[in-house]
């Protein structure tokens, strides 16, 4: 749940940009802000992302799934670098950065949720993907 | 605090250089890579022109005595902390006792220089207002030396609580310039230019130079087809500053660098524009460069490139901390 100061950072950005309206979703809260006659308002509706947070999750095969921790454009590797930080049936070890998403100049690292196996990329190389969105399958150990 | 322990040939504390002092004979010194001092800077929360170390030559080691935040930029130098390998152009969090260890450059483009920023910046004294080793004067940065094994460095803000485990995208990649896969530099014709034969200009521009061994902070001795005056040519010393491309008799020329000292008297050939010093800072020895001839807007645009993306590094930075509301 966003705080008040945080609505009304948000809100500060979105006037600074230009911005009329604004819908921000994560995996427990829907906030729209929007401009115009009614004062700048968060709306937040519990229900409505069935997303599960990121980290892993337990499937029926055992396995689970490394999630975007944010949004932003799937990397396998640095861009500095012509090698993957990791390759499928790599065995890596908890908060080894596995991946990468660029935002904008930023990058941020994807982790390993756990010690574990890495499996099958879900992403591809230079996809946008949103937060909480299945990047790899994931062997716990 | 940090502990040297490397035999640190040529390690220097800097800053983004020494400005308005060049009247009294002391020149600017300050990182080879300015860029990445200050992306690196940001990436902590410093101020952008806070001092860093500049690391040329490698394998360098140094120990972390207490918990310090600190980033990584310029040359992928295949760091590790302990034995984590890091990852370029970074920030990270050191805790009391780790081992920084940097191997030899590597990556899509090989870089010479690696840069390390601490929390709150390298604390030693200003001198003439600046914190960078002024090398020929033997002050600023720490004693007015290099660093050697068992130096102590004390960072500003060890302290400081500060959001570390993210990157950039380096400004080699952001700002690409190349041609045919070698370091392109955009150069600006001097005083003498037209004093050079027409095939001499031609050439200039068109061959590649060779950036020799006898190429360090103070000035790159570069190779390739001589350049000859159309007369010969005897000037009195006169103010220069890093950029200059000097000719010299032998016809290779040279390009002022940090460290160079604030007067000469070659004939000036051109000079390479201020938003490409961290490029060809950069440029290792033994590698290639071609030049490219500009105009002052260009020269002015291509600056104004580089600010505009150091303030988008830092808005983004800004919008990731508050976003991220201190969980980390």
């Amino acid at each position: 749940m966003k705080t008040p100061q945080e609505i009304r950072q948000i809100a500060a950005w979105m006037s600074a940009a230009g911005l009329g309206a604004l819908e921000l979703r994560t995996p427990d809260e829907r906030i729209l802000l929007g401009k115009g006659g009614e004062p700048v308002a968060p709306r937040a509706t519990p229900d409505v992302a069935r997303r599960p947070p990121p980290g892993p999750h337990a499937s029926a095969a055992g396995t689970t799934t490394v999630r975007a921790p944010s949004l932003g454009i799937f990397l396998r590797g640095h861009p500095g670098r012509a090698t993957a930080l990791a390759e499928p049936g790599m065995r890596v070890s908890k908060g080894q950065p596995v991946a990468l998403l660029q935002i904008g100049p930023l990058l941020l690292p994807v982790p390993a949720p756990a010690d574990g196996r890495l499996l099958a990329p879900r992403a591809a190389e230079g996809d946008a993907v949103g937060y909480g969105e299945p990047l790899f399958d994931f062997q716990q150990q | 605090m940090i502990e040297i322990l490397s035999n640190a040939a040529l390690a220097t504390v800097q800053d983004l250089g020494r400005s308005g002092s060049l009247r009294f004979g002391v020149g600017t010194a300050g990182m080879m890579d300015n860029l990445a001092l200050a992306a690196g800077n940001l990436m902590l929360g410093n101020e952008a022109g806070a001092a860093g170390i500049e690391i040329p030559v490698f394998p360098f080691r140094l120990r972390f005595d207490v918990d310090c935040a600190f980033a990584l930029t310029g040359a992928d130098c295949a760091a590790r902390l302990d034995d984590v390998p890091l990852l370029p152009w970074w920030s990270h969090q050191a805790h009391a006792g780790q081992l920084l260890e940097l191997g030899l450059p590597q990556g899509v483009q090989r870089a010479s220089r690696a840069v390390l920023c601490l929390a709150g910046g390298v604390d030693v004294p200003q001198v003439l207002g600046s914190r960078s080793t002024q090398l020929r004067g033997a002050f600023g940065g720490h004693e007015g030396r290099a660093l050697r094994r068992g130096d102590v460095l004390r960072a500003e803000a060890p302290g400081r609580a500060c959001r570390t485990g993210f990157g950039l995208v380096p400004p080699a990649i952001a700002l690409p310039l190349a041609l045919d896969g070698g370091t392109v530099i955009r150069v600006l014709p001097a005083a003498e230019y037209l004093a050079f034969t027409p095939e001499s200009r031609a050439a200039f521009w068109q061959r590649g130079w060779k950036i020799t061994p006898q190429s360090d902070r103070y000035g790159f001795r570069l190779e390739g087809e001589a350049l000859r005056p159309i007369a010969p040519m005897e000037m009195r010393s006169h103010g220069i500053v890093p950029g200059v491309i000097q000719v010299p008799h032998s016809g290779q020329p040279i390009i002022q660098m940090r460290d160079a000292q604030p007067s000469g008297g070659y004939p000036k050939f051109g000079t390479v524009i201020e938003a490409d010093l961290w490029r060809l800072g950069q440029a290792p020895i033994g590698s290639r460069i071609r030049f490219v001839e500009v105009g002052w807007d260009e020269a002015l645009a291509a600056q104004n490139e580089v600010e505009a993306w150091l303030r988008k590094v830092e808005r983004m930075i800004d919008l990731h901390g508050s976003a991220s509301g201190g969980r980390a």
